[in-house]
């Protein structure tokens, strides 16, 4: 149990770090919802390494403390139906067991970014932003490749020392 | 970790739906209502597309004359050297523009929801 929090507090930090950086980033490339989701390589990989739960709870404790930390409530509500929508769907690729670390993080990456854009689109009362949907979805797949790389080839090594 | 045949598989799907997407979003785009003219940075008429109308525009860097017809926005004579501001068309659809350089004027269709989205997500 201690060593469940210990971990679970090393894997937030890492976590609460990538988004730091992420926030350094606010508009990327000026398309509204398209985030480098950073942060999404340390759920990726609590996913793979302790479970689904832990990886839920890593997640909903990293967007309300970087939000504290580096954004406002609103941008609370913001992040949270993104990253929960995309984590709901990584949980079910994840589940049907056909892909690897790879298609899962994809996956998050994609749809994080289509529901921060309907949740954008909700706010503004647009229909006009759903003109980014290509971008969005194949910056998805660029991001969510990358941090499956990062998280599928660290995951390696940090097994052995956080199990 | 390596990639496996399913994940090229899912990730070709996603990039086909992004183009898929792409070709429906921009074949479908809407129309404008107004038109944004602006010289050199200044909004100087905004009008509405749905009515027919020529107008002269002049300024100290040269004379366009701007027709709407049938819902559509061009350009149909100017001053400047070049004459390109002329052959880039008929504009109507949402963000489309028609830009003379030479004499600083852009056209800009716009639609009649516009918002700009100024919160950050994190």
């Amino acid at each position: 149990m201690t060593k469940k929090i210990a971990r679970s507090g090393l894997l937030l930090s890492i976590a609460l770090i990538l988004s730091y950086i992420e926030s350094l980033f606010p508009f990327f490339y000026g398309i509204p919802g398209m985030k480098l989701g950073l942060p999404n390589m340390a759920i990726v990989l609590t996913m793979y390494l302790f479970g689904n739960s832990e990886a839920l709870i890593i997640n909903i404790l990293r967007i309300i403390i970087s939000g504290f930390l580096f954004g406002n409530l609103f941008g609370i509500l913001f992040s949270i139906c993104g990253a929960l929508i995309s984590f709901l769907a990584m949980l079910i690729v994840k589940k049907i067991d056909l892909f690897s670390i790879y298609g899962v993080s994809v996956t998050g990456g994609v749809f994080h970014n289509i529901a921060q854009l309907f949740v954008a689109a909700f706010i503004v009362k647009t229909s006009g932003i759903i003109y980014y949907m290509p971008f969005l979805i194949l910056g998805g797949v660029i991001t969510g490749f990358i941090n499956g790389i990062v998280a599928g080839n660290t995951g390696i090594y940090l097994k052995k020392y956080l199990r | 970790m390596r990639i496996i045949k399913n994940d090229i598989v899912l990730i070709s799907i996603f990039i086909i739906v992004s183009i898929v997407s792409f070709v429906v979003v921009f074949a479908s785009a809407s129309f404008g209502s107004r038109v944004i003219v602006s010289i050199n940075g200044t909004t100087m008429y905004e009008l509405d597309l749905s009515e027919d109308i020529e107008i002269d525009i002049d300024s100290e860097y040269g004379h366009n004359k701007l027709v709407i017809e049938d819902g559509e926005c061009f350009l149909s004579d100017a001053d400047c050297p070049d004459g390109l501001c002329i052959k880039q068309g008929k504009i109507s659809k949402n963000g489309q523009s028609i830009i003379c350089l030479p004499n600083k004027l852009v056209l800009t269709i716009k639609g009649e929801d516009e918002t700009e989205i100024d919160t950050i997500a994190r």
